[in-house]
């Protein structure tokens, strides 16, 4: 299989810290992918290689079938990154950011700009050191899919949206991915956003990809058990490697499983469950199963 | 993108960027001229008998205008200035993660960005002349065509060279006023080693004055530095002006070279290559080393049979403190690992 994006064992040092440490990822075209992690976790470096603007330690970086280097400037004709961070140029109005980016891609489309102006309702005369965080967001992600782009790399891409506006940039996202093909990458915090449209996801932690691959194999993997047990949690429940987790309140039993579910269900009968189901996880939940396996917790603080 | 030295959508933006500082430069240049004219016209209208004096001024102002008597003023500085600005400001901000992200060569930024600002200055210099051309005509002709196309020529170079010195310190410093700070002392460089020329001599000569030959000397390398100016040299105009053209050329090939190899990690750092640390405090050390040394001789006045004992004090100090300078940024960089 073709992927359009793809990093082989990528690995990024830097000023001798492992920012990125073997990190494989495949992205298939037209999909939506989502990079999660905790913070400094190497998810915007993973992007800004993914762009050819952090050079890469070891490994090899793939998009759209070709390897990105240094000088890739014919590859970001078709590949664009969104990003929160960083300024917009300040002497400019949104016209002349707009004007800008006609002159730069070759695919520019100004019928689809004149659209997504009108939806974004964005102020074509205002300058851009007066747009709010959440404008320039917007503009940014108009400018980008007016030049009809392959790859599409976002980077915290809902910060300082409203709910209102981070709906329709969502709905934007999916239309985009579903309509156009393009293939899409998110790297954010806001999981429930990812849980909505996602196709894949990446797990980073400490610069290491933790888990990949696609959301709902994953969410196949990791399940949540919960029965109704008067008596005791039987040891066959403890000791399988594939519990995670075991949670008692009252009669209510809820286990986490990696892996086998079959087995846990049966033990868990055998031992007098009343009653027993198994419930998928939420992402956000998927993802704390994936940092507490790494060791990654913070206990809550009691403030008196 | 390929075959275009001078893609429009960078030309664009450059031009969205840089315009404001082109104008403000623009000021900078024309503003004691035009305002010793608008004193002159003010003044006579108000006091005419006073015209012969108010004159003088002008005059003087047009008689200045051949090269070798160009004082080179804070004009110079802000060619330095308006090579630093621009780049450092966009890094600050980290606008070349942004301006990078798009299908953009980097040797085609610091080409326009370049071509912009020089196009700038000798536009606004060119302008300047002509405002010249004509006061100089209306008061008489006081200096000559030819001098005035000099001054042109010569300034014109000399702002070309002093504004590729920041341009390229830019390239790798991250921090606005530190850029300005390095760029001040690159251009000023021959400066400090004529002073060190002339301190050598004073030390080996004394209490005879200086020799003509090391004062020759001392000026001549003092020219070299284009905040030093023509006026401390002897040397042919032509000499002076095609240093200065190879000064510009030098520091531009420095600047793109530099900007290719720029690691945007380090946008936001302060060096954007490690190695300018042990320039920094290989300065540091030197500076610590020399008024260690002077304070332990007593001063500025040198006795030559007091050289040991300089060298002595001066070249441990000036270890000590390069090293002491490398052990607290290693420590530092720890801590802020560790952290």
């Amino acid at each position: 299989m073709v992927w359009t994006v793809e990093t082989i064992d990528l690995r990024k040092v830097f000023d001798g810290r492992i920012v990125l440490d073997s990190v494989s990822l495949a992205v298939p075209a037209g999909s939506i992918h989502g990079v999660v992690g905790a913070n400094g976790a190497g998810k915007s470096t993973l992007l800004r290689i993914l762009m050819g603007l952090y050079r890469p330690t070891g490994g090899q970086v793939r998009v759209l079938g070709e390897l990105v280097g240094d000088e890739a400037a014919e590859l970001r004709q078709r590949v664009h990154l969104v990003a929160s961070e960083g300024d917009l140029p300040r002497a400019m109005r949104v016209r002349d950011y707009l004007h800008y980016h006609r002159l730069l891609y070759h695919r520019w489309d100004d019928g689809r700009c004149q659209r997504l102006l009108e939806a974004l309702e964005l102020p074509v005369r205002r300058s851009l050191r007066h747009l709010s965080q959440g404008m320039k967001t917007q503009l940014r992600l108009a400018a980008a899919l007016s030049a009809r782009p392959d790859v599409l790399l976002l980077d915290e891409p809902t910060n300082g949206l409203d709910p209102v506006v981070k709906r329709q940039f969502l709905q934007l996202l999916v239309q985009e991915a579903a309509g156009a093909g393009t293939t899409i990458v998110i790297a954010t915090h806001h999981l429930d956003d990812l849980d909505r449209i996602a196709d894949g996801i990446t797990v980073l932690y400490n610069g290491r990809a933790v888990a990949s691959g696609q959301l709902d194999a994953l969410k196949q993997r990791v399940k949540r058990v919960q029965a109704v047990l008067p008596g005791e949690i039987p040891e066959a429940v403890r000791q399988h490697p594939g519990v995670v987790d075991v949670v008692r309140s009252g009669q209510m039993v809820t286990v986490t499983v990696d892996g086998d579910v079959d087995a846990v269900m049966a033990a868990l009968r055998q031992a007098g469950a009343q009653y027993c189901e198994v419930l998928d996880l939420e992402l956000d939940e998927l993802f704390r199963h994936f940092m507490d396996k790494e060791g990654y917790r913070r206990e809550g603080i009691l403030l008196s | 993108m390929k075959g275009f030295s001078f893609p429009k959508a960078v030309v664009y933006k450059e031009w969205c960027q840089i315009r404001g500082w082109l104008v403000l430069l623009a000021v900078v240049f024309w503003a004691a001229p035009v305002k010793t004219v608008v004193r002159y016209w003010t003044g006579v209208q108000a006091h005419p008998e006073q015209q012969p004096l108010l004159a003088a001024s002008v005059v003087q102002m047009l008689q200045g205008l051949h090269p070798h008597f160009a004082s080179v003023s804070w004009t110079a500085a802000a060619a330095l200035v308006l090579g630093v600005v621009p780049m450092s400001l966009e890094r600050a901000r980290g606008g070349l993660l942004l301006t990078f992200s798009g299908p953009v060569r980097r040797q085609d930024v610091v080409r326009v960005q370049a071509v912009f600002c020089l196009a700038g200055v000798w536009v606004a210099l060119l302008l300047l002349t002509v405002y010249l051309f004509v006061v100089n005509a209306a008061f008489g002709h006081v200096v000559t065509t030819g001098d005035i196309a000099g001054w042109f020529l010569f300034q014109g170079l000399l702002k070309s060279a002093v504004f590729m010195v920041g341009f390229a310190v830019t390239t790798s410093v991250g921090n606005l006023i530190a850029a300005i700070l390095c760029a001040l002392g690159l251009a000023g460089f021959p400066i400090y080693v004529s002073l060190m020329i002339q301190e050598l001599a004073h030390t080996s000569i004394q209490p005879v004055p200086f020799d003509e030959v090391v004062w020759r000397v001392a000026n001549d390398v003092m020219a070299l530095s284009p905040l030093a100016g023509p006026g401390v040299s002897d040397a042919p105009l032509w000499c002076l002006g095609g240093w200065y053209a190879v000064w510009a050329l030098g520091w531009y090939i420095a600047a793109e070279t530099l900007f290719r190899r720029l690691p945007l990690e380090r946008e936001g750092a302060l060096f954007a290559y490690p190695a300018l640390w042990h320039v920094l405090f290989a300065g540091v050390g030197l500076i610590v080393g020399t008024v260690c040394g002077e304070l332990a001789v007593g001063g500025m006045d040198f006795d030559p049979r007091r050289t040991p004992v300089l060298t002595a004090v001066w070249l441990p100090m000036a270890a000590l403190t390069w090293v002491g300078l490398h052990q607290v940024r290693r420590w530092w960089i720890r801590r802020l690992r560790s952290a």
